[in-house]
């Protein structure tokens, strides 16, 4: 069927549906726990170092590969940490081999199980190639199965990558001002790179997306910040709690202050619940706002803005990215063609392959496993660990 | 602890060699072994999914992708419908469209669709196989065993409904079925209602489904703009729809020809042929006039007006003037029946 144009790909922004309805993120909401990892599977000491070592394979074998975006390694540890936590043992394929052959097939397939569903034509024969990896077919075919079968073939994760779009329109709601000095890919970027860590994996997608999107507004925009985390914290779905852990993990600090020490915010009076309009508008804001300036022709007032927003804090450089400003404009016509007649033709053209087009940036082991003894607890702290990477 | 240490002894040596290790703890170190050496106990029994769970009962059809059984699962002994994926090229691992097809297939819910129970692999891992919901009663065999229900309007009124809530859930992701007829169209006996099966077959996989025991008819429901190759989308499966409901009002197929090309020709000698500008080629059926159906079929007589006008809506030539699934369920010939699903 070569004239058929159609073929269903994945897009991690919109994992199950096409438009984003409200409807759809409350169903996200009420889901996106089915893709995490298992409680209590970041307090196995297992775990965490099996963790660190496939952190690394992943990387190391992801980098560099042009067909490969960033979320391709990130998807594939998200099978990961739902493999094992599902399981509770790698799968074991050498039977009489040492147990790092079998992890690194494994992370292995995790990654071209990822690649097959991102890319658009993954070749697994021409990426063993260029890797000058000499695992036989069998062993990754049978591989790949146990993975999808433990996994129920629910590949299409729902990722903190799809909860961005949720949580931007509160920026518009709060500050009818141009965004300018960050982008989605920015957030992408805080997300995928914290997924390196395994404490991240306690928390929940919509969780990291709401704090990536509060840290990359912290360096963009300070002096927004607060009422912007104001919008977020009064959002329903949010929990708040673990939003809190989850921004103290990151790391993040206002004037030096944890997100707890600062002055009490007073209890919304009602439920913020975002609105379809609102979702809407947002979208058109998406397109006019936070694609920032043109590079070419930056328009004199968005400039001077600029300025001003750059003037006393240190912000991270709003470089005007041509790409991203094209992906949003794209992502934004999609949900604008309601289902119908030529809409599927766009399709491939929707993807957003830009705003995830970076280095990942996980942190790497060194070769020998370190220790350290704490007199005050019982078990030793695991601090780092370590193999000969492929 | 001295055995799980000699059994998985030679991996614990193997992997020293490899990473080198501060032997200060050595509780430490087998807690870290551990995760493997209880798969190493199992050997290779983890290896077999078992695909003796279900047992193959008889072969009902096949297709581009492998046969399909109607089978029956060991132990609760209920009726399924297996359906074999064969995977081209093992060098390539499990093929990346059939990730893409079956994680979509297992996100997808809707009372008018084919529920996908599991996937399971076959013992040489060369295959998967699908497991469905039974649909051993389809729509021809529900049109030939019960023609006194089938005929009946309300029946008819109600299964259309149906099979467009179905299809524009589908739609409404982007997702063709190409392969619309009424073997694909499984009917519950007992409540009446209407499934329909073997979403994205034809078009992921390449090969439209083949009953055994029935004619090869795909073509007998293919749009014109698929019979002439042309672009298409989402319209082919109302034209599909549209003769299947044209084949439920008048107990036979609507264009019942041998071959694509006498296919088209039927379908303009009914329709009407389009005439398009000399030169071009894109809108080939852009300027097409359509004859009065009823009197064109005089099978449709006993359809009710609104009945006639939706048809005709779903049997536009050309595919941008036809109705979609969405606004086809929103149309008059629905008002007097209540919207279930």
């Amino acid at each position: 069927m070569d004239h058929n144009p159609k073929e269903i790909d994945y897009d991690p922004m919109h994992p199950i549906l096409q438009q984003h309805e409200i409807q759809a993120f409350e169903r996200h909401f009420n889901v996106e726990s089915e893709f995490m990892a298992a409680e209590g599977y970041s307090n196995s000491g297992n775990n965490v170092i099996l963790r660190r070592i496939s952190v690394s394979i992943i990387e190391k074998l992801s980098a560099g590969y042009d067909e490969f975006d960033a979320f391709v390694p990130y998807l594939a540890l998200n099978y990961y940490d739902r493999f094992l936590s599902i399981k509770g043992e790698i799968p074991v394929v050498y039977i009489n081999a040492p147990n790092i052959e079998n992890l690194k097939v494994f992370a292995l397939c995790c990654l071209s199980i990822a690649g097959k569903l991102r890319t658009k034509s993954f070749s697994l024969v021409e990426f063993l190639k260029n890797r000058k990896l000499h695992t036989s077919y069998q062993v990754i075919m049978s591989t790949e199965l146990k993975i999808l079968q433990a996994l129920e073939w629910r590949m299409r994760s729902l990722t903190a990558i799809c909860f961005m779009e949720y949580f931007l329109p509160f920026f518009r709601l709060r500050d009818p001002q141009p965004i300018q000095g960050f982008t989605l890919r920015d957030i992408s970027k805080i997300i995928i790179t914290v997924h390196g860590d395994v404490k991240f994996t306690e928390f929940r997608p919509s969780t990291i997306a709401a704090s990536a999107l509060l840290d990359a507004c912290l360096k963009a925009l300070p002096e927004q910040f607060l009422e912007f985390k104001k919008a977020i914290f009064s959002c329903r779905y949010v929990q708040k709690e673990d939003l809190l852990q989850c921004m103290e993990a990151m790391g993040i600090l206002y004037q030096g202050k944890k997100m707890e020490e600062l002055e009490p915010e007073p209890e919304p009076e009602t439920d913020r619940k975002i609105t379809m309009r609102e979702l809407l508008d947002a979208d058109m804001f998406l397109l006019d706002k936070l694609v920032g300036p043109e590079p070419v022709q930056p328009q004199p007032e968005s400039g001077k803005l600029d300025e001003e927003s750059k003037g006393n804090e240190k912000v991270e450089e709003g470089e005007p990215e041509p790409g991203t400003g094209k992906a949003l404009r794209l992502g934004a016509g999609t949900s604008k063609t309601s289902g119908g007649g030529e809409a599927s033709s766009s399709k491939t053209e929707t993807e957003e392959p830009e705003i995830m087009n970076f280095e990942v940036n996980w942190p790497k082991y060194q070769f020998v496993m370190e220790m350290l003894e704490d007199e005050d607890e019982d078990e030793p702290e695991i601090v780092g660990c370590s193999c000969s990477l492929l | 602890m001295s055995t799980a240490l000699s059994l998985c002894g030679r991996n614990l040596v193997g992997f020293l060699s490899i990473a080198c290790f501060n032997l200060a703890d050595p509780q430490i170190l087998l807690g870290f072994l551990s995760v493997a050496s209880i798969d190493f106990l199992k050997g290779g029994a983890v290896l077999l999914i078992e695909m003796d769970k279900y047992k193959k009962t008889r072969e009902i059809g096949y297709g581009g992708f492998g046969n399909v059984y109607q089978g029956c699962n060991r132990v609760t002994n209920e009726n399924v419908t297996l359906k074999e994926l064969w995977f081209p090229d093992e060098k390539e691992g499990v093929p990346s469209v059939v990730i893409k097809e079956i994680s979509l297939l297992k996100e997808m819910e809707h009372s008018n669709i084919v529920r996908l129970l599991e996937v399971v692999s076959a013992v040489n891992e060369n295959s998967v196989y699908l497991v469905y919901e039974d649909m051993e009663c389809d729509l021809q065999k529900f049109m030939n065993d019960c023609p006194k229900i089938a005929k009946d309007p309300d029946f008819i009124k109600r299964f259309l409904q149906q099979i467009l809530c179905g299809l524009a859930y589908y739609h409404s992701h982007n997702i063709l079925h190409q392969d619309l007829k009424p073997q694909n169209m499984w009917i519950d006996r007992f409540d009446y209602i209407l499934k329909l099966a073997d979403f994205g077959w034809a078009r992921a996989f390449g090969g439209s489904f083949k009953k055994i025991g029935y004619l090869d008819v795909t073509h007998w429901y293919k749009a014109p703009e698929l019979l002439r190759c042309q672009q298409f989308s989402t319209p082919v499966d109302v034209w599909s729809v549209g003769c299947i409901f044209a084949e439920m009002v008048t107990r036979r197929p609507l264009f019942a020809e041998f071959s694509e090309v006498h296919q088209l020709l039927k379908i303009f000698s009914i329709l009407g042929t389009p005439t398009w500008p000399e030169g071009t080629t894109s809108h080939l059926f852009a300027n097409c006039y359509s004859k009065d159906l009823a009197a064109a079929v005089p099978g449709l007589v006993t359809l009710e007006p609104a009945g006639i006008d939706l048809l005709s809506k779903m049997l536009c030539i050309n595919p941008s003037g036809r109705i979609t699934a969405h606004d086809a369920l929103k149309h008059a010939y629905f008002d007097n029946i209540e919207f279930e699903v």
